[in-house]
C-alpha cells in the first residue's frame, strides 16, 4: 500500500498526536526528530489515529450489515418471483414490518379470524373475552363477554351473522353478530374444555372437539347435541369440516389425524406419523390441488390425486401434506424451530402459511415443499393465524397478547 | 419393602397429623396399602427388574426408619412411651405439611392454588419445582428467553423447605399435566434439620414425583453454597449434594445434575461474590447465568430442541460485542 506524502504527513502527525496525547514522550522526541516534523500539531489532528482505529471496524459492521440486506433483497429479487407491481395478488404474502399492532387483551390470545363480509377481524383470549376490530383502520370496536374461562376457539358462519366461540368452561356460546352482539344460546354437554369449534357449511350445525376426547355436533336452531364421534384417545384439539360437508378432520394429543363421516359417524382414516401433538389443521381448497400434485411429481393428468387434501401442524414442529382418500402423507414441511400452532392455505392456492412457538409466520411454497419467506412475527409464542379470503390481508395472534395485521405484496 | 416411605399420605391431612403425635398410628397404618399401590404401579410401568433395583437403594433407607418395628405391638402405656421415642427421631423434612401462614394473607396458599390452575390446562414439557432460588428464575431473562420457548412451568415459591414442597407435589400440583421433565431444587432452606433429613426429605418429594409422573425424568439440582465466607452450612450441603448424587445414581430416571462450586467461589479464599449472589444466598442475572447455561444445554439434550436466541451473552468478548458498543 503506498501513501501519497500529503497522507503521509497526515499520518506522521496523526501518530505524533496520538504519543503526545498518551505521554510516549521520548518515543515523540524521537519520533519528531527523525520526521523532522514542527513541534506544533495542528488541532485538527487531535484523536485522528484512535478515530480511524475505531471507524475501520464500525465501517466494517456497516458493510457486513448491507451485504447481508443486498443478499436478502437479491434473493428476493431472484427467487422470490416477480417485482411486487408484476405478481399477481394471487401470489401476494404477508411482509413486514406489521400494519397495525394491537393491544387489548389482557393474556395470551388464542385465535383470531376474519369476518366473510365486513372489514373486521375478531380474537379470543385466556382472558375469557372476545374482542373485535376494524382491520382497516386498526380501531378496537368491542368486547364480548360471557365465557368465565380462557376462550379457545371462534368460528363465524359463511354470512357472518353468528359467531359461535367455545371455552375451558366447557361451554360453547353462540352470539348474534349482526346487531346488539348479544349472546343467544350455550351450548352445555362436554364434559372438559372445549378446544376447538366450527360452523357446517350450510350453517344449521356447529361442531365441536373437546379434552373430552369427543367430538360433537350441535343443532343450531334447537342447541341440542345430535352426534357425538368417539374414538380419540385423548384430547381434541382442533376439528374442521371439509368443505362439501360430509367430513370432519379431527386432531388430537394422542398424535393423530382423523377423518370421520358426517353421515355414519364413523371414523374413516386414521392418520399417523406426527411424533407429537397434533395442533392445527386446514383442508385445501380446490385452487391448491395443482401445486400440490406438482409437489408430490404427478403432472400429466393420468397420475394427478384429486384429493381431498390436508395439512396438519404439530408439536413435533413439522407439518404434514395427507392424500385423504389414500390415507397417506405426501410430505413433510419441516423448518419451524418449535410447536406449530397453526397452518392454512394462502387464497391463492400455492402457499401454506404456519404459526409457531419460535415466534415466527412461515410462508411455504407447495410446489417446491420448502420455506419461501420467514417473518419474525411476535415476541412470543404465535398461537393463531387468519387469511382474508379476497383483501390481501393476514392476521396473527400471540401469547404476547397482541393481535397483529399484516398486509400482502 | 421396610418402612422408608412410611411418612407418606396421599389422604393430603397428614398436616394435622403430625401435629399430635398419635399421628404417628395413622401413618403406620397408611404403610402397607401405599406399599401396595406402589408395587402395583410400578410393575405395570416399569421393568421389575428396574423397580428392584430402586427398592434395595441403601440411601433410600433413613436412619430413622430402622427404629420403627414392622408391626406395632404395644400396649397403652407402651406406645405413649414409643411414640414419645420416635416423635424425635421422625424426620420432620419428609414429613408434608404446608407452610404456616405466620403473615395472615395466605400468599403461600394461593400461589399453590394458582400453579393448580395452571397446570390444569398448560402442557409444561418442563417443570422447575422449588424453593426462591427456583422462583426468582421464573422472573428472569434467562427464563424468558430461554426456558420459555422450551415450554416450562415454574412452581416454585420463596422460603419454602423440602417438607413444603413435598407437601405441594401430593396435594395437586402434579395432577393433569404430562412433562417430560421435572427439575427440583430444594433444601436449603432447611435450617432445623440435619444434612440427613434434608436429603430424606428430598427422597421423598423424588418418590412421589416418579409415582405420579413415571414417564418423567426427574433432575435434582445441587444445592448452591451460600454465605459470603465459607462457613459451616457449607459444608452440610456439600454433605446433602454428596448423598443425592449417591442417591439418585441407584434410581432410574433420576438425575443428579450439580452446578459447580468453584463457578461461584472465588479461588483463593472461597468467598462468594455480590455479582453473582447480591445476598450471598439469591443469585443475580449473571449468577442465574452460571448455574442456568450448563442446565439448559442438559434439559436441551434431553428434550432434543434447539433454541433460537436472539443474543443472551452478559459479556460479549465477541467482535461482533465490540462493534456494537462502539458507537461515536
Amino acid at each position: 500500500m503506498v501513501l501519497s506524502q500529503r497522507q503521509k504527513d497526515e499520518l506522521n502527525k496523526a501518530i505524533a498526536d496520538y504519543l503526545s496525547s498518551n505521554g510516549y514522550l521520548n518515543a515523540l522526541s524521537e519520533f519528531t526528530k527523525e520526521t523532522s516534523m514542527p513541534a506544533e500539531i495542528d488541532k485538527k489532528f487531535t484523536g485522528l489515529l484512535e478515530k480511524k482505529w475505531t471507524s475501520v471496524i464500525r465501517l466494517q459492521k456497516k458493510v457486513m450489515d448491507l451485504e447481508t440486506k443486498l443478499s436478502e433483497a437479491e434473493k428476493e429479487f431472484n427467487t422470490g418471483g416477480p417485482t411486487r407491481d408484476k405478481r399477481s395478488p394471487l401470489e401476494w404474502i404477508p411482509r413486514p414490518p406489521e400494519r397495525y399492532s394491537l393491544s387489548g387483551h389482557r393474556s395470551p390470545v388464542t385465535r383470531v379470524i376474519f369476518h366473510p363480509v365486513f372489514s373486521v377481524m375478531v380474537s379470543a383470549s385466556e382472558d375469557a373475552t372476545i374482542k373485535m376490530w376494524d382491520f382497516e383502520t386498526g380501531d378496537y370496536e368491542r368486547s364480548l363477554k360471557g365465557h368465565t374461562d380462557s376462550v379457545q376457539d371462534i368460528a363465524f358462519d359463511h354470512t357472518g351473522k353468528y359467531l359461535v366461540s367455545c371455552s375451558a368452561d366447557m361451554t360453547i356460546k353462540l352470539w348474534n353478530f349482526s346487531e346488539h352482539f348479544d349472546c343467544i344460546k350455550t351450548l352445555y354437554g362436554h364434559d372438559h374444555n372445549v378446544s376447538s369449534v366450527t360452523f357446517m357449511p350450510s350453517g344449521d350445525h356447529i361442531v365441536s372437539a373437546s379434552r373430552d376426547k369427543t367430538i360433537k355436533m350441535w343443532e343450531v336452531s334447537t342447541g341440542y347435541c345430535v352426534k357425538t364421534f368417539t374414538g380419540h384417545r385423548e384430547w381434541v384439539r382442533m376439528v374442521r369440516v371439509y368443505h362439501d360437508g360430509s367430513l370432519l378432520a379431527s386432531c388430537s394429543n394422542d398424535q393423530t389425524v382423523r377423518i370421520w363421516v358426517v353421515a355414519t359417524k364413523e371414523c374413516k382414516v386414521e392418520l399417523r406419523e406426527h411424533e407429537h401433538v397434533v395442533e392445527c389443521l386446514a383442508w385445501a381448497p380446490e385452487l391448491a390441488h395443482p401445486a400440490i400434485n406438482e409437489a408430490v411429481g404427478a403432472v400429466n393428468k393420468k397420475g394427478a390425486r384429486s384429493g381431498p387434501f390436508l395439512i396438519s401442524g404439530s408439536r413435533d414442529k413439522t407439518i404434514k401434506m395427507w392424500d385423504v382418500s389414500t390415507g397417506l402423507c405426501l410430505f413433510t414441511l419441516v423448518g419451524h424451530d418449535n410447536w406449530v400452532r397453526g397452518v392454512l392455505f394462502h387464497a391463492g392456492g400455492k402457499y401454506i402459511l404456519s404459526a409457531s412457538d419460535d415466534k415466527t409466520l412461515r410462508i411455504w411454497d407447495i410446489k417446491n415443499k420448502r420455506n419461501h419467506k420467514t417473518l419474525d412475527a411476535h415476541q412470543h409464542f404465535v398461537t393463531s393465524l387468519d387469511m382474508h379470503k379476497t383483501s390481501p390481508y393476514v392476521i396473527t395472534g400471540s401469547v404476547d397478547q397482541m393481535v397483529k395485521v399484516w398486509e400482502c405484496r | 419393602m421396610s418402612l422408608a416411605v412410611g411418612n407418606r399420605d396421599n389422604s393430603g391431612c397428614i398436616g394435622e397429623c403430625i401435629a399430635n403425635t398419635i399421628g404417628a398410628d395413622v401413618l403406620r397404618g397408611n404403610v402397607q396399602s401405599d406399599n401396595e399401590r406402589r408395587d402395583n404401579h410400578h410393575s405395570s410401568a416399569f421393568d421389575p427388574n428396574i423397580w428392584k433395583t430402586r427398592n434395595s437403594v441403601k440411601p433410600a433407607e433413613p436412619c430413622y426408619s430402622r427404629r420403627f418395628p414392622p408391626i406395632l405391638v404395644a400396649g397403652e402405656g407402651g406406645l405413649s412411651e414409643y411414640l414419645e421415642g420416635e416423635f424425635s427421631a421422625m424426620n420432620t423434612a419428609a414429613v408434608p405439611v404446608p407452610v404456616e401462614d405466620v403473615q395472615g394473607d395466605g400468599r403461600w396458599m394461593s400461589q399453590h392454588n394458582r400453579f393448580i390452575a395452571e397446570a390444569k390446562e398448560k402442557e409444561p414439557e418442563v417443570l422447575f419445582v422449588g424453593d426462591s432460588l427456583i422462583m426468582h428464575m421464573g422472573n428472569s431473562e434467562i427464563w424468558r428467553q430461554l426456558f420459555e420457548p422450551l415450554h416450562c412451568m415454574n412452581f416454585g415459591i420463596g422460603g419454602d423447605q423440602t417438607q413444603h414442597v413435598l407437601w405441594r407435589v401430593m396435594n395437586g400440583e402434579l395432577e393433569s399435566m404430562d412433562p417430560k421433565i421435572i427439575v427440583l431444587l430444594v433444601g436449603t432452606n432447611n435450617h432445623d434439620h440435619t444434612a440427613e433429613q434434608v436429603v430424606g426429605g428430598i427422597q421423598e418429594i423424588i418418590k412421589t414425583m416418579h409415582d405420579k409422573q413415571p414417564q418423567a425424568l426427574v433432575i435434582v439440582l445441587g444445592l448452591l453454597p451460600r454465605g459470603e465466607k465459607p462457613n459451616p452450612l457449607r459444608e452440610k450441603l456439600t454433605q446433602i449434594n454428596t448423598s443425592l448424587s449417591e442417591y439418585c445414581e441407584e434410581v432410574p430416571n433420576t438425575i443428579f445434575f450439580n452446578t459447580d462450586w468453584n463457578l461461584f467461589l472465588n479461588r483463593h479464599d472461597a468467598s462468594i461474590s455480590h455479582h453473582d449472589m447480591y445476598d450471598y444466598l439469591h443469585l443475580t442475572r449473571q449468577g442465574y447465568h452460571k448455574m442456568c447455561d450448563p442446565l439448559l444445554e442438559e434439559i436441551q439434550n434431553l428434550l432434543q430442541t434447539f433454541v433460537k436466541v436472539e443474543n443472551t451473552s452478559i459479556e460479549t468478548s465477541s467482535i461482533a460485542g465490540e462493534l456494537a458498543s462502539d458507537r461515536p
